[in-house]
């Protein structure tokens, strides 16, 4: 149709003004009643569902997309809880390799998840839309050439109404003007006019028909394919929802377990902590133990205030590290700081000492570290290896020689006043513990 | 500790005896107050120590707490996302579709699921932080006590030492500084023995507060995880059957203009009606 044009800009413009001007003026006539449209009632429920099954495509897209935002997001929230844990566990902890190795295997797997969807659902998604911009251009093209089809109908049929009018009404000038013409003029007139109107009206019979090929064709094609695109929307649907479902079950599986996982090491840490931790014991003043009678001892261990090497550990954390037995009467060259000891009467009660009390001899070669308590009860020795307290008396811890003879709740110590007499640990006692009070 | 017993009243010019007992009198007396300052160093050094700890333990849990929050909302999230999704499965779904009611349970279950995974966490993890973080400006509040009282502590024993260590020594004065001193001492030292126990305890706690956390996160994880895949694999199996049942229903015949799908009701051709 637009060939005549072509090439030259000017005149398809024209033309194209000329069709949006023959269009509109049909729509026109439509609307005030004078002309008929073609109405395809089946055709409008297809353009209905057409429009109804993009809508419903668009919104799963956008729900789809948020979703995965919503993943990402979790991903991210999840990491950084996991990077709280991770900054706090330290490396004597029970099971730190296995979080560190739970951390990456979790966050691969949020990683895998949002890139399955990604590439199945949405992709899958985003070509299925795709299709519909094109499709609804057509229907869109498709109307357009309706309404040139409804105009060259009426005006076609306009012409054939008034091909008998026109044909009276030329008669008479034309008798007239054939009246006027020469001889050789005659007939001649009348039968150019008639020449006219035949021409017009061929002219618009091939432009009804042209009108109408170009319509039917558009027509069948969006008629055989809607449909079938209707139909095929239950397909994408289930692929969708289907391989959407199937990803979140695998991913919620393996999570799972990964879960247990964690949950499995949280456990065995707080069981190594409960091993660890104990209340500090703070009995008020009452009955001492039980004495049991000592046991044969295997090993005899020199201990004295007179050894040569410290033995003395430090360590900077608290009950956390493994239980560690202490002597504390050794040889200790302190060089001006002191250390926090743990001492461990090898029953799980850890108590932390934060002070000391630095005793130096006579001539100041050797610096003495004691733990020291004081006695808030008399205490009146029933036998001869213990210790006679009166309330007040300072009393320096010492080791026992060996640990087992080490009753519950008795410790071994002397007098404070006793090493300032003597300065040796030869008045050495046991006493119990519960009659005294840490300084 | 060792007491200053040693009173520096001796009588002058007894000889050289006297002198050199003076003189390891004044040396020991030296010493103990040395030793005096020493242990006090020593104990603000091990309270620095601790007191370091609290400011981290305070910031870590800080930082938990606001991960835990985050970490609400980020569930928060993808419940309201997952919703839509099923939503809009459930309008796009038609009532003659295979599951429809099946379809409804499960998007139902679904929903009640997420709301007990969200309470939960609220339960179990924001509020166990927000009372592990809620305890901390008190006890900041109390170091800080502890400091002024030091320097209080501090400042009495410069006076009662300037004192004491004056030519002319005022008795009187000596003693109320000594009293002062004493109080002073006190005050002290119950603020600090408080401290020097509770804040080691309260270090301690910090482990039995992420443990908790963890703890209940991985399990509450562990149980929304397998209820949910339970759930998903359902809707897997609704599609399924949604599949079969449009399986090789939609096709074209050439030819004919109008649509010729046996399953809609809106347009049927004599032909295929035979097909039923």
């Amino acid at each position: 149709m637009a060939e005549i044009g072509k090439g030259v800009t000017a005149g398809k413009l024209a033309i194209n003004v000329q069709k949006r001007l023959t269009r509109a003026q049909e729509k026109v006539l439509q609307k005030l009643g004078k002309a008929d449209e073609t109405r395809d009632v089946v055709f409008e429920e297809m353009v209905a569902n057409f429009n109804k099954q993009m809508g419903e495509g668009t919104k799963l897209q956008k729900d789809l997309k948020a979703y995965l935002a919503a993943v990402k997001t979790m991903h991210d929230a999840s990491r950084r809880l996991q990077d709280c844990l991770a900054d706090m566990y330290e490396p004597d902890w029970f099971g730190k390799e296995e979080m560190d190795a739970l951390a990456e295997d979790t966050d691969t797997m949020w990683l895998d998840y949002h890139q399955s969807i990604t590439d199945k659902s949405l992709q899958d998604m985003d070509m299925y839309l795709s299709q519909f911009p094109d499709i609804k251009a057509r229907i869109a093209k498709r109307d357009r050439k309706l309404v040139d089809f409804d105009s060259a109908r009426h005006h076609f049929t306009s012409l054939q109404k008034g091909k008998k009018k026109d044909e009276a009404k030329i008669a008479k000038p034309a008798a007239l003007l054939e009246m006027a013409a020469p001889s050789w003029a005659q007939g001649l007139i009348s039968a150019h006019q008639v020449a006219q109107t035949n021409l017009s009206y061929n002219q618009a019979e091939e432009d009804l028909g042209r009108a109408q090929k170009i319509f039917e064709e558009l027509n069948v094609e969006l008629q055989d394919e809607l449909p079938a695109l209707w139909d095929r929307r239950v397909g994408v649907y289930v692929n969708t929802f289907q391989s959407l479902a199937g990803h979140q079950e695998k991913f919620h599986k393996e999570m799972s377990k990964l879960s247990e996982n964690l949950n499995d090491i949280m456990t065995k840490l707080e069981e190594q902590r409960q091993i660890k931790s104990a209340p500090p014991p703070g009995p008020p003043p009452s009955r001492p133990p039980p004495r049991m009678t000592p046991s044969p001892n295997q090993q005899q261990q020199n201990v004295s205030p007179f050894e040569d090497e410290p033995s003395v550990h430090d360590t900077n954390t608290d009950s956390t590290t493994t239980t560690l037995q202490v002597r504390l009467t050794a040889n200790v060259y302190v060089l001006g700081t002191y250390k926090k000891i743990l001492y461990d009467f090898d029953r799980n009660t850890l108590f932390s000492f934060t002070d000391f009390i630095c005793k130096s001899d006579v001539n100041e070669k050797r610096l003495f570290c004691f733990l020291q308590v004081k006695a808030v009860h008399d205490y009146a020795a029933t036998d001869g290896d213990e210790l006679e307290l009166k309330m007040g008396d300072v009393v320096l811890v010492l080791a026992f020689d060996n640990p087992d003879e080490q009753d519950d709740g008795w410790l071994m110590g002397l007098k404070e006043s006793h090493w300032f007499q003597k300065k040796d640990i030869s008045a050495k006692g046991v006493f119990p513990e519960n009659f005294t009070q840490r300084v | 500790m060792a007491e200053n017993k040693m009173g520096p009243n001796l009588q002058a010019g007894a000889g050289i005896f006297a002198k050199r007992v003076q003189k390891s009198l004044n040396r020991a007396q030296e010493k103990v107050l040395q030793k005096l300052g020493k242990t006090m160093e020593t104990k603000d050094e091990q309270f620095e120590l601790c007191s370091q700890n609290l400011n981290k333990q305070q910031i870590d849990g800080s930082r938990l707490f606001k991960d835990v929050k985050a970490y609400y909302a980020a569930v928060k999230g993808m419940h309201e996302t997952s919703k839509r999704l099923s939503q809009t499965l459930s309008d796009i779904y038609e009532s003659d579709w295979d599951g429809v009611k099946d379809l409804a349970v499960i998007t139902e279950s679904e929903d009640l699921l997420w709301n007990d995974y969200e309470e939960k966490i609220n339960d179990q993890l924001v509020r166990t932080m927000e009372n592990y973080t809620s305890q901390f400006p008190e006890v900041k509040e109390r170091v800080a006590k502890r400091g002024r009282k030091l320097v209080d502590y501090d400042s009495a024993r410069h006076h009662l030492e300037a004192l004491q260590g004056a030519k002319k020594k005022d008795e009187a004065k000596i003693a109320k500084a000594e009293e002062e001193f004493n109080k002073a001492q006190n005050v002290f030292e119950e603020i600090n023995n408080e401290l020097r126990e509770e804040l080691p305890v309260l270090h301690q706690s910090r482990i039995g507060c992420y443990v908790t956390v963890f703890e209940n996160i991985s399990n509450l994880r562990d149980v929304f995880y397998k209820e949910m895949s339970g759930l998903n694999r359902e809707l897997y199996n609704v599609m399924k059957k949604l599949e079969t049942q449009h399986s090789g229903k939609a096709f074209i015949i050439k030819g004919l203009n109008r649509c010729v799908d046996p399953g809609s009701k809106t347009c049927r051709t004599p032909a295929l009606e035979a097909w039923g």
